[in-house]
């Protein structure tokens, strides 16, 4: 621009700098709302939250006793708290890999589909749509209720088994399948869209270039080309699904709490389930939003955790 | 090109219109659960009322019909009602946190949080005699230190319905000891039916009678005295029912619907008064009522009290207009507080003369579930706090559930709620 000369050099910078000036505006129009919204409804609930982890505050809001970290140490005491810690952290191990593993398998497979494609890559993202608190209530009341008709206890029945009361069953802890396989339904199908996504990127010739080379086996295919190329996928998605399983709440609150009478009892009750216990419930804010802030500060060091494990952000070299 | 700007208009359009309808859509549906005024256009005054949502078919009508009816006779004070849906107490307990909560609204119990955020007003002066007549343990969770928060609207009661044929099927006599009812609860197992139903998780009905039905308490004034051996063995004789596999675990509705019973899914089951009316209308009088049995040499028979009492918000503008409404729907207004309890499901009038008075509650279950109610009905006091009760329910559902040796268990429950029950305020 700088370069141009004549009529136009005095004209141009005048109509672009108008341009600007009108594409800023546009630009505040369009995003404030989104801007003050989120600045309104999180940044500030999330300053007034911290700082009412460190103040008294019983059946109000209000900020002024403060305790300094009084409410954190009250938690970090608490063994029905550090229980529900543990309990998330196994839940997370055992729903990250399995979702991962089922996601990426769905993925391969609907890849290699020659027709219907399309049908079962939706079929299968569906769920994804479904909301978490229907999808309880239809695997508390229909596939997974202790009644003898329930789909579950139907196909029990088949092999000569008793009903179950699955949800009702803590040792053995047969209500974790009824939680694990909701979450699988639920969320895998996002998941496999997004590894189907990375696996169309990969380019046609490293596979031909390998079958050239002689690796003939779909599964050293796999190996060696499929899975090393879906690295940053792989790492989105394992941090996704870490995050969204330390945020639990939604089906074990519906799927175990048992109505008007009452929150989940101690039985896979996640952190959350059992903040919302102190916060709303036992109307103690002040320690509900200590533990929000802990929660947070778990996810953040898992995160940082296992970026620094498979080098995230790293340069591929 | 001029195709590709048409379908370009024409996408944005369509993408306007459709948002303009949702946005409308979500407005609209948001007006249904805003409040329905009583409709006076020169009042002065403008109470909130909050209800939660009575399962009852009518009672919204009703509620809205009083509100009129106030206004009709009061025309400077206009009510406006809301009929909260779904989890009413965590809806009312952010409300309660701002000035602009309800003027007016109904609770279970007060606990002291509420005295001393000043969620509540005294209503002494409202209820003045009418004290004398108001059923104790209806009053009881209202009060602390000799003063009244709020003025009891209907007592529910919780006790033990049977079904006659199924017993008689099984040879069993209606229980009168734990010892009983456990064995009852085995021998009524069988095919389809389970002999007991008390929550789906097989605690939550049953969880807060143990120790009343050894003839102790949770709560001893401030102090937390549900950690003896008489409770510990109570729990423990009724962790059989759940380890012989005779409760009804995981059904579809819960233990205050009486579906379980109806389908005969449960022969014996833990249930509430307002459930007669339709208990009686499906099975006939192919049923009976039982309190909940005793346990060990001090033992007694346990009915529960519960029930919904009015409060007026101490962050309200127009107290005293809240409070004469209040007097005037739960205090003065015999008709209302007649239909009320008894019109849609069934509940006992608090105020005695109107409960003797009632025409449905002088004969049949009912009667039997009223005397019952007069001679077992027992319930918590208002420092029996959620913060208190929460190491109390984690620990029986340990006991029950999974075999936790029940006096140690209790013995640190105890330490945590008496922790909670000493940060609770002294109001």
């Amino acid at each position: 621009m700088s370069t141009r000369t004549g009529t136009g050099s005095t004209s141009a910078p005048v109509r672009r700098r108008r341009a600007d000036r009108g594409a800023w505006l546009a630009f505040v129009v369009l995003t404030a709302p989104m801007v003050v919204g989120l600045f309104v409804f999180k940044y500030v609930a999330m300053g007034w939250g911290l700082l009412l982890s460190f103040s008294e505050a019983r059946g109000t809001i209000a900020l002024g006793t403060w305790v300094g970290l009084e409410n954190y140490r009250t938690l970090l005491t608490d063994p029905r708290f550090r229980d529900s810690l543990a309990m998330i952290v196994v839940f997370t191990v055992i729903i990250v890999p399995l979702t991962f593993a089922l996601a990426l398998g769905l993925a391969v497979l609907v890849n290699r589909l020659r027709r219907g494609r399309a049908l079962f890559r939706t079929t299968f993202f569906l769920p994804a749509a479904v909301s978490y608190v229907v999808a309880s209530l239809i695997w508390k009341m229909s596939l997974f209720s202790g009644v003898p008709s329930s789909v579950a206890n139907s196909l029990a029945g088949l092999v000569g088994q008793e009903p179950i009361a699955w949800i009702a069953t803590v040792d053995p802890p047969l209500y974790w399948v009824v939680l694990v396989t909701v979450r699988l339904w639920l969320q895998v199908g996002l998941y496999m869209i997004l590894f189907l996504a990375g696996i169309q990127e990969i380019p046609a010739e490293l596979y031909e270039a390998a079958k050239v080379d002689g690796a003939a086996s779909e599964w050293k295919l796999f190996r060696h080309i499929t899975f090393p190329m879906l690295r940053n996928t792989s790492v989105a998605v394992v941090l996704l699904l870490v995050i969204a399983a330390f945020q639990a709440f939604d089906e074990f609150y519906n799927l175990l709490s048992t109505g008007l009478a009452g929150a989940p009892g101690p039985d896979g009750r996640p952190p959350l389930v059992y903040l919302y216990d102190v916060a709303l419930v036992q109307q103690n804010y002040g320690v509900g939003s200590a533990g929000a802030f802990l929660v947070t500060l778990l996810i953040v060091v898992v995160t940082l955790l296992q970026s620094r494990l498979v080098g995230l952000g790293r340069r591929d070299a | 090109m001029l195709a590709m700007r048409g379908t370009t208009g024409l996408t944005r359009r369509r993408f306007l219109g459709t948002s303009l309808l949702f946005v409308g859509g979500a407005a609209i549906s948001a007006c249904t659960t805003d409040p329905i005024g009583s409709g006076s256009g020169n009042a002065k005054v403008t109470l909130n009322h909050w209800y939660h949502e009575y399962g009852e078919q009518g009672t919204r009508e009703a509620a809205m019909r009083y509100a009129a009816d106030y206004t009709k006779e009061n025309p400077d004070v206009a009510v406006k009602v809301t009929w909260v849906p779904g989890d009413y107490k965590t809806k009312l307990q952010s409300s309660v946190l701002t000035p602009e909560g309800p003027d007016v609204y109904e609770v279970n119990e007060v606990t002291p949080d509420m005295v001393a955020q000043q969620q509540v007003v005294p209503v002494d002066d409202i209820i003045g005699e009418a004290r004398g007549e108001l059923n104790e343990h209806a009053v009881s969770p209202l009060t602390h230190s000799g003063r009244t928060y709020g003025v009891p609207m209907i007592i529910d009661v919780m006790l033990l319905y049977y079904r006659k044929s199924l017993l008689a099927a099984a040879g069993v006599q209606p229980p009168t000891t734990l010892v009983d009812l456990v064995s009852a609860a085995a021998k009524l197992t069988s095919g389809k039916t389970k002999g007991i139903f008390v929550g789906n998780d097989g605690v939550a009905g049953m969880r807060q009678l143990f120790p009343f039905s050894v003839g102790q308490s949770a709560l001893t004034d401030r102090t937390v005295s549900y950690a003896t051996p008489e409770i510990a063995d109570a729990l423990t004789v009724a962790r059989r029912m759940f380890t012989d596999k005779s409760m009804l675990l995981g059904y579809p509705t819960e233990w205050y619907d009486p579906g379980a019973f109806i389908s005969g899914a449960a022969a014996i089951v833990w249930g509430g008064l307002w459930a007669l009316p339709q208990i009686q209308r499906e099975l006939g009088d192919d049923f009976g009522l039982i309190p909940w049995p005793g346990h060990g040499a001090s033992g007694r028979p346990v009915v529960i009290l519960g029930g919904w009492s009015q409060v007026v918000n101490g962050k309200s503008q127009h107290i005293d207009e809240a409070k004469k409404y209040v007097q005037w729907l739960w205090l003065r207004n015999e008709e209302i507080q007649k239909d009320w309890a008894l019109s849609y499901g069934f509940h006992v009038p608090p105020r005695a003369s109107l409960a003797a008075s009632a025409e449905p509650l002088k004969t049949g279950a009912a009667k039997v579930a009223v005397d019952l109610l007069n001679q077992y009905g027992i319930r918590n006091t208002a420092l029996w706090a959620p913060s208190v009760a929460k190491p109390y329910e984690d620990a029986v559902s340990d006991i029950i559930k999974k075999n936790a040796d029940a006096l140690p268990t209790l013995t640190e429950a105890a330490r945590r709620s008496q922790a909670a029950l000493d940060q609770l305020p002294k109001v």
